[in-house]
């Protein structure tokens, strides 16, 4: 029987036992000419194994694996608001919101470090809808703060509770009326003029593809 | 030493829980949905570990190892659980090996990435005022890398269509081989598949070394 076939064979073994058998290990043992075969057959085996059916100690063993807590609790965050996460990690890379702005604008070729930064502090202060700004700019987040795209992903909508429109007591007819009346007139004024948007503001305000 | 299990109950249990975890999900249940899929990842972190480790032996640091281990673990605790489309365990582990290939890919750019820029900003006359070029290149390689990624992303999807690898591969085994992949993917014990098969235990791991070497043959037919 060659290497190979021994270790393959004790590697299902212990596979198969539940006794979480090292695929870095079996390598090692592999003389050095036949490890390309071997991490071939291991992968193999890999792809067509069964879920070995631990027992308890051995599934508390596994659970409590620094790998798998470590990304279980980075999964857990990257399912918190970007207003949570963006100064969590600019914390981690040292960074103040102006040093973010003012390399972000050097990112895009822009000079308005000052508005930039206070987009910033909105994501930050989740007083902007995260929808709205550009893959772009949480591209270049990620590579500014020294992390995965997928942990400045906007993430899902922040859903506010719902609210009554109306909720009236007593004698509220006449305020009723007065607020409809508002409403409705405003409804019918045109949109006050406002300074179009600047590429600044559409990387922060143009939606994911701008 | 290896005892004889039950079979049946190594071949369903983490069927049980994909399917619970597909009821969850259906049913809007995103706190159950997340228990199941993080039972899955518990059950299968030695899978993937062993995956992150032949994939990427030849090109990644230990280091780097550990970082593509995290990433795949973290894109399957946080995106596979949404864009799973498959029903049986098969079609789990056909997407996890995919996702892993991904990760170290993920990996090793990253690294040439950081090494590239860290040799730029050595360079003499380099300082921190360069951070924002060269924040443009990591940003461009990152764009790069999502042009690609979508492409990837396109072809893992039309994986997950077609038919499970092992019902289309391993019926296309000797016998003898068949009958040693089927009874070690059913959990049995070496013991006890000498016992049912009238072998000897070298003919057992034998036969497992020829079964996954036809396989690993089939598996690059399949993927291409």
């Amino acid at each position: 029987m060659t290497a190979i076939e021994q270790l393959l064979g004790e590697f299902i073994d212990a596979w198969n036992a539940g006794r979480r058998p090292d695929v870095g290990a079996y390598l090692e043992r592999a003389p050095a000419g036949d490890r390309d075969e071997l991490a071939t057959q291991l992968d193999t085996w890999l792809q067509i194994a069964p879920t070995p059916a631990y027992d308890d100690v051995t599934r508390r063993a596994i659970a409590a694996e620094p790998a798998l807590r470590a990304a279980l609790d980075a999964a857990a965050a990257m399912r918190s608001p970007l207003a949570v996460r963006l100064p969590t990690l600019r914390a981690r890379a040292g960074l103040a919101v102006r040093d973010v702005a003012r390399r972000l604008v050097a990112v895009f070729g822009l000079d308005d470090e000052q508005r930039a930064a206070d987009y910033l502090a909105r994501i930050e202060r989740d007083e902007l809808d995260t929808s709205r700004v550009s893959r772009r700019v949480l591209d270049a987040l990620a590579a500014i703060l020294g992390a995965d795209r997928d942990q400045l992903a906007p993430g899902p909508p922040a859903f506010s509770g719902g609210q009554a429109f109306f909720r009236a007591e007593e004698d509220a007819d006449q305020w009723i009326a007065e607020d409809i009346d508002a409403l409705s007139r405003a409804a019918l004024a045109p949109a006050p003029a406002s300074a179009p948007m600047d590429e600044l503001d559409r990387l922060f305000l143009g939606g994911p593809d701008a | 030493m290896a005892t004889p299990r039950d079979s049946s109950h190594v071949a369903r249990h983490d069927e049980e829980k994909l399917r619970r975890f597909l009821a969850a999900r259906r049913a809007g249940d995103g706190t159950g949905a997340r228990r199941w899929w993080e039972e899955l990842l518990t059950d299968n972190f030695d899978r993937v570990h062993g995956m992150v480790v032949v994939e990427s032996r030849l090109r990644l640091s230990h280091d780097e190892q550990q970082d593509a281990l995290q990433r795949a673990l973290i894109k399957l605790a946080n995106n596979m659980i949404e864009t799973f489309h498959g029903s049986s365990m098969g079609e789990w582990v056909e997407s996890t090996r995919t996702l892993v290939k991904f990760a170290c890919i993920d990996t090793q750019r990253r690294a040439q990435t950081i090494s590239r820029r860290e040799r730029s900003l050595d360079a003499p006359g380099r300082d921190e005022q360069d951070a924002g070029r060269y924040d443009a290149d990591v940003y461009a390689a990152i764009e790069k890398d999502r042009r690609e990624r979508e492409d990837d992303e396109h072809d893992a999807e039309r994986l997950g269509e077609r038919q499970a690898f092992l019902d289309w591969a391993v019926p296309q085994l000797s016998p003898k081989l068949r009958a040693v992949v089927e009874l070690d993917r059913a959990g049995v014990a070496v013991e006890e598949i000498q016992e049912r098969l009238g072998v000897s235990r070298d003919v057992v791991y034998q036969s497992r070394s020829r079964a996954a070497t036809q396989l690993a043959k089939l598996l690059k037919e399949y993927g291409s």
